[in-house]
């Protein structure tokens, strides 16, 4: 395995997505998303090499959105979560503001796990968030967690979750001024496809998501490569007349 | 210490926070309102290749936290042939932390000599690295660090770098030192180092420590750049002791060592090309930091009203430092030359000025305002420039303790739920710049900058001419904002109560120049007002305004895209660090009279 800091995988990623076609708040985004899953335990690296087949072969449209009032739909077209979700993020976020809750359905959605880095961001500007999705064990019931945005990471009720397995492409979104506003029929998640860690005092938890900022990231050296050679399509062949475009000798 | 921005001009946005007035924007320092420059004359691309060195700048900041906190720089191995070829590790300790730099000698043709960032081999490899250092780390070091960006280094490793030996001076210096000579300080006046680093490399590349490390577990190194500066410093410091080194292998009976007064005029080249650019493009919220911390010390001096005879008499014997440090400045390119001598006769005005009742008078009364706004009108923007770090001298209690505040998280926010008639009104204020330029002229809309495959170095292209156009770099500020400016207006037409977010729902590829110009409105100094596509572009103004950060002197421009400058020289040497010394007399710094 390959060791990389966060600031290198980063800036490494960003070239990847851009060599994919994506325009630059697009790119820029979505390698944050990676980082950030990978930052709090998610396994943004892991998600992204299941969503990268998919990404190289055709570039990956916006979701298409419909909504009345505050109920939204946004389908995927079984296109990633990784991309073209902030507008359609923002939109859930402004009917929030507009009518205190907001909710959203988005199916055909695969690694729905990149829309937690972007509901982090609407936490952050002090509301709450909500996610959902249907269990594989009992279609009866609904996993749910809710997100706060008091630290730079995801935090559910106080503890913090690392993913064991990956989301279903169906997840239900609530974002909402006050943790009151939610809709009533909340499921416990504890022990529902997100392994809980252990229970986190906000200073705990801003320690270890310091502790683990301050580790490299162990990267696998194929996906490492892989990354690499997608970025290397940004780069323009050298020329002899090239070179005179960076000063002479 | 300043508080965040508000101007009492506009009121301040619900979301996106405090909103400058273009025209004059106001922080507030300590209570009292502080007026800065507007952004418009900061910002201007050709003042930024005015600006010159200053007590705020990474050099200088580091040289006086190094006094500061009595760095302590120990020799822990030297081990260097009769040619200069081997290794040397330096042990620092900076309080409780300990740090080593290691740099390896290896023999390099003449012709291989090269300070393109696309060579790939050196006479110099370097690295700054935190803690202990075992031999298995001196052993990864010895593979990777003369790799350079070929190798893969750790997470302890801060700082990786190259130099190469002067052509012009290092072995003049050897065979002076051999045969009991000083160095020839009329030849050290023309290049003025031994070594001349052509890359230096932190923040996480190739494996080594992130940014976000260095700033929270390195306290002597948590200010931007200031690892990436110290290796600097100590590659001069090496430099001196290689030199030293040969000489006394070559004549043992006769050699000599640098005299300490020459060894301070003695500092490191640097050769720095288009690279620099991309950084002040994609940094705006450090940028603008950097440019915020200047202007409020600037306008911290341009409050006070003790414009009297000391002051007076230590400003014309600067500006008489400044007359001889430029006299003893060689630069190739006419332009460059050119401009110094506008500056000498600039300077030698102002000290006569400084000389005469009348004019004082004027001072005593209406304090530095009435300086600086008499050298813009009579002597130009640059001699304004450099009369303004000149006066940073004079009231380092007021300049220094910004310092720390030169450190800012890159982060770009949105405020969907703004109106689209807002953000465009946004845009007309603050962005009326690049709102003004015709992009239909296809000479404002010429160059391109890209990534070469080679070191994946940043080039410019011609569209008219050169390949690459369509990987080109997103660089182009102003081009965006047009392209968004238009587009905003095209759906407003159909959608006049939209929102910014059914904007970018229809328009997603404009979200980064959203984000950036509504950040940007409430930090006016972290965009670059000017064309990076135009024909008549100058990139060297952009490589200026970063060098001057840095601190470098003896700024030689090679072309239009590449330069010499020269750093620390002039800087206390490592046996000064003990002394009770001003850390801060080498700005503008002269030759020694031994």
């Amino acid at each position: 395995m390959l060791r990389v800091s966060y600031g290198e995988l980063l800036a490494q990623l960003k070239q990847s997505f851009e060599a994919l076609g994506y325009s630059l708040g697009e790119y820029e985004s979505a390698a944050t998303s990676v980082l950030s899953l990978e930052l709090w335990g998610f396994g943004g690296l892991a998600l992204l090499e299941a969503a990268l087949p998919s990404l190289e072969l055709h570039k990956q449209w916006a979701p298409a959105v419909t909504y009345e009032s505050n109920a939204l739909m946004l389908d995927c077209f079984q296109g990633s979560a990784l991309f073209g979700l902030i507008p359609s993020m923002e939109l859930i976020y402004v009917k929030a503001r507009q009518h205190g809750v907001s909710r959203a359905t988005l199916v055909n959605c695969t690694e729905p796990e990149f829309m937690l880095p972007l509901l982090m961001q609407v936490c952050q500007r002090g509301y709450y968030a909500s996610f959902r999705w249907p269990s594989t064990e009992d279609p009866t019931r609904l996993r749910w967690v809710l997100l706060e945005g008091d630290v730079t990471g995801i935090r559910v009720d106080s503890k913090i979750w690392q993913a064991s397995a990956p989301l279903e492409a169906s997840v239900s979104i609530e974002v909402a001024q006050s943790d009151w506003d939610f809709s009533s029929d909340h499921s416990d998640p504890e022990g529902q496809g997100l392994s809980l860690q252990d229970h986190w005092g906000n200073t705990a938890l801003q320690a270890l998501f310091e502790e683990r900022y301050m580790a490299s990231v162990t990267i696998d050296p194929w996906l490492w490569s892989r990354l690499q050679d997608l970025g290397r399509r940004v780069l323009v062949p050298s020329t002899e007349a090239s070179r005179s475009g960076a000063g002479a000798d | 210490m300043a508080s965040p921005i508000t101007d009492p001009l506009t009121p301040a946005h619900a979301v996106t926070g405090a909103v400058f007035d273009p025209r004059v924007s106001t922080v507030i320092d300590d209570g009292a309102a502080l007026t800065l420059r507007p952004a418009a004359v900061v910002m201007d691309l050709d003042r930024l290749g005015m600006m010159q060195p200053s007590r705020l700048s990474f050099m200088r900041t580091l040289v006086r936290r190094m006094v500061r906190e009595a760095w302590r720089i120990t020799e822990v191995c030297f081990a260097l042939d009769d040619e200069g070829y081997g290794e040397a590790i330096y042990c620092l300790e900076a309080g409780p932390e300990t740090y080593h730099f290691v740099v390896f000698s290896k023999p390099l043709e003449d012709a291989l000599r090269n300070d393109r960032v696309i060579s790939n081999q050196w006479d110099l490899t370097m690295a700054l690295v935190r803690g202990q250092l075992s031999d298995d780390q001196l052993d990864q070091l010895r593979r990777n660090v003369p790799l350079q960006e070929a190798g893969r280094m750790d997470e302890n490793v801060l700082v990786l770098s190259r130099a190469n030996r002067s052509a012009r001076s290092f072995a003049e210096v050897v065979a002076r030192l051999a045969t009991g000579q000083q160095p020839d300080v009329e030849r050290l006046k023309v290049a003025g180092y031994l070594c001349r680093t052509t890359a230096v490399y932190g923040s996480g590349k190739f494996g080594m420590a992130g940014w976000h490390v260095v700033k929270t577990s390195c306290r002597s190194f948590r200010t931007p750049f200031s690892g990436e500066m110290f290796t600097c410093y100590m590659l001069r410091h090496f430099s001196c002791r290689q030199v030293e080194h040969i000489a006394r292998r070559q004549s043992p009976g006769t050699a000599v060592t640098i005299a300490p007064e020459i060894e301070r005029y003695i500092g490191i080249g640097n050769a720095t090309g288009l690279g620099m650019a991309p950084f002040l493009i994609r940094h705006p919220v450090l940028i603008s930091h950097w440019m915020i911390q200047r202007e409020i010390a600037l306008a911290r001096i341009l409050n006070q009203t003790d414009c009297d005879a000391p002051k007076r008499y230590a400003l014309q014997s600067m500006l008489r430092r400044v007359v001889q440090h430029l006299q003893e400045t060689t630069v190739t390119a006419d332009y460059q030359t050119s401009r110094n001598q506008i500056l000498i006769a600039a300077c030698l005005a102002l000290i006569a000025k400084l000389s005469r009742r009348a004019f004082c008078a004027g001072l005593t009364s209406g304090g530095w305002k009435v300086l600086l706004s008499f050298v813009e009108d009579h002597y130009g923007p640059a001699a304004e420039e450099l009369v303004q770090v000149l006066l940073f001298e004079l009231y380092p209690h007021l300049v220094d303790p910004l310092e720390e505040s030169m450190a800012a998280e890159e982060r770009l926010d949105l405020d969907s739920g703004m109106t689209l008639v807002e953000l465009l009104v946004l845009l007309e204020t603050h962005y009326d710049w690049a709102l003004n330029i015709d992009f239909d002229d296809p000479n404002h809309h010429a160059l391109f900058w890209y990534r070469s495959e080679e070191k994946m170095e940043p080039r410019l292209g011609d569209r008219a001419c050169d390949a690459g156009a369509e990987r080109e770099m997103p660089l182009l500020i102003a081009l965006g904002v047009r392209q968004c400016f238009d587009a905003m207006q095209r759906f407003l037409a159909d959608n006049p109560d939209s929102l910014v977010v059914d904007f970018l729902i229809a328009h997603p590829d404009q979200l980064a120049t959203v984000r950036r110009v509504q950040t940007m409105c409430a930090l006016p100094y972290g965009d670059i007002r000017g064309n990076l596509s135009d024909r008549n572009l100058e990139p060297m103004h952009l490589l200026r305004a970063k060098l001057s950060f840095f601190g470098v002197g003896k700024f030689d421009p090679k072309s239009k895209l590449w330069v010499r400058n020269t750093m620390f020289q002039g800087a206390p040497i490592i046996a000064d660090l003990s002394q009770d010394l001003n850390p801060d007399h080498w700005y503008f710094p002269t030759a020694p009279v031994l």
